[in-house]
């Protein structure tokens, strides 16, 4: 980070390659659909000018994924402008892996269904915590909110889910 | 397996496709040109360079999407480069009808605002935490600090004109003024007309409402 901000930029390539799957399994989660590369690319350019306003000692990681973040929200605005007709992918349009065995593929597909139709705060801050496994703090930064509100919001949205999910999964 | 632990599971079975091979390669290219935003010391040399790349036209015209690679940073203003100028025309500045008096802006503000000698007193004095605004018929003169934020970003559509007198630009056709927030969302303010932008000290100044360049240019010379 010392280098890069040393004015060293193919050090920057370091970082990016570090982070791009993560910042791309961010935008696609938040609904970027095909324009997820794009994202990434206009995120990655964006944090670089931006890195004076970096702390040092602060992890680059959530403060990527925050870019990310405003940086699909953009996309998805100015899609809504452009057509309502075209098809439009929407947030956590993803396929699943039917060779992951800890979650039969049935149930995995249910609660995708719930997330997805949780209100945005819940689903955001649902698929920050848990889908993109970020620690609370990461959360936090990432959506712009202070860490008691991700902890009550994350609260009422698992509150939520459980009430929607046909069987609990004790009964399982 | 509770809740949590299952949702865990969910996003990690979650298939995305690997992100685009020539990523690195795009963005070490887009930013090879393109300084890291330092203090305001620092933002002096990059200035040069960033007008230097503007005047060789080294920055290719992409699509939309790309333009952020052309941003040019001047203090707090950030200018933006769009295909097709504003539809509607622009607007007279909006009057400054606040009555402080200038001890009090510097209160307000944090730091004591700059006078343009050949206009006189100013005829309304406003003041919000790092800005100030002081208007003469027609004239509005905004000085803030260059890291306040929300910042404005002018889009000009046709030509930016360097000062070398003030080291500042010239916007000299209707621009819009945008306004962004910290958290980087866009809110647009008004369609401005020619405005003269300079950074001193620390310190970014817009003054608006003169149309001619080299009065302009003249205001801002004799501002102290």
């Amino acid at each position: 980070m010392a280098r890069v901000r040393g004015g060293e930029s193919a050090a920057y390539g370091e970082l990016v390659v570090l982070h791009a799957q993560v910042a791309k399994r961010t935008a696609v989660f938040l609904g970027a659909g095909a324009d997820a590369d794009d994202v990434v690319q206009e995120s990655f350019v964006k944090a670089y000018r931006a890195l004076g306003s970096f702390r040092t000692g602060a992890a680059f990681r959530p403060w990527l994924l925050r870019i990310v973040a405003n940086e699909t929200r953009n996309v998805l605005r100015s899609r809504s402008r452009r057509s309502h007709r075209e098809e439009l992918a929407a947030p956590l349009d993803v396929v699943l892996d039917p060779a992951e065995h800890a979650v039969s593929l049935e149930r995995r597909r249910e609660l995708l269904e719930a997330v997805r139709s949780l209100p945005e705060t819940f689903r955001l801050v649902v698929t920050c915590r848990y889908l993109l496994d970020l620690d609370e703090q990461e959360t936090a930064v990432v959506l712009g909110w202070p860490r008691g509100t991700v902890k009550s919001r994350l609260h009422r949205a698992l509150g939520r889910l459980r009430d929607s999910l046909p069987d609990k999964e004790v009964q399982r | 397996m509770s809740l949590d632990d299952e949702l865990r599971a969910l996003g990690r079975s979650a298939v995305v496709p690997p992100v685009d091979e020539g990523l690195t390669a795009a963005v070490l290219t887009r930013v090879a040109d393109l300084p890291v935003r330092r203090s305001l010391r620092d933002r002096w040399r990059t200035f040069l360079a960033l007008f230097l790349v503007l005047v060789a036209g080294a920055v290719a015209t992409p699509p939309v999407r790309a333009t952020v690679a052309e941003w040019l940073n001047i203090g707090g203003v950030r200018a933006q480069p769009v295909g097709s100028g504003p539809t509607s025309a622009p607007t007279a500045p909006p009057a400054v009808t606040g009555q402080l008096s200038l001890e009090e802006a510097e209160r307000v503000a944090g730091f004591k605002p700059a006078l343009p000698s050949e206009l006189g007193a100013p005829k309304g004095v406003e003041a919000t935490p790092g800005l100030v605004a002081l208007g003469w018929d027609g004239v509005r003169l905004e000085q803030f600090r260059a890291e306040v934020s929300p910042v404005y970003v002018k889009k000009y559509y046709q030509t930016l004109q360097h000062v070398p007198e003030v080291d500042g630009y010239w916007f000299d056709t209707p621009h819009e003024l945008v306004l962004e927030d910290s958290a980087g969302l866009e809110r647009r303010v008004r369609v401005a007309g020619p405005t003269l932008v300079w950074v001193r000290a620390g310190v970014t100044f817009r003054l608006e409402g003169v149309a001619d360049k080299a009065r302009a240019v003249q205001f801002a010379q004799g501002t102290s």
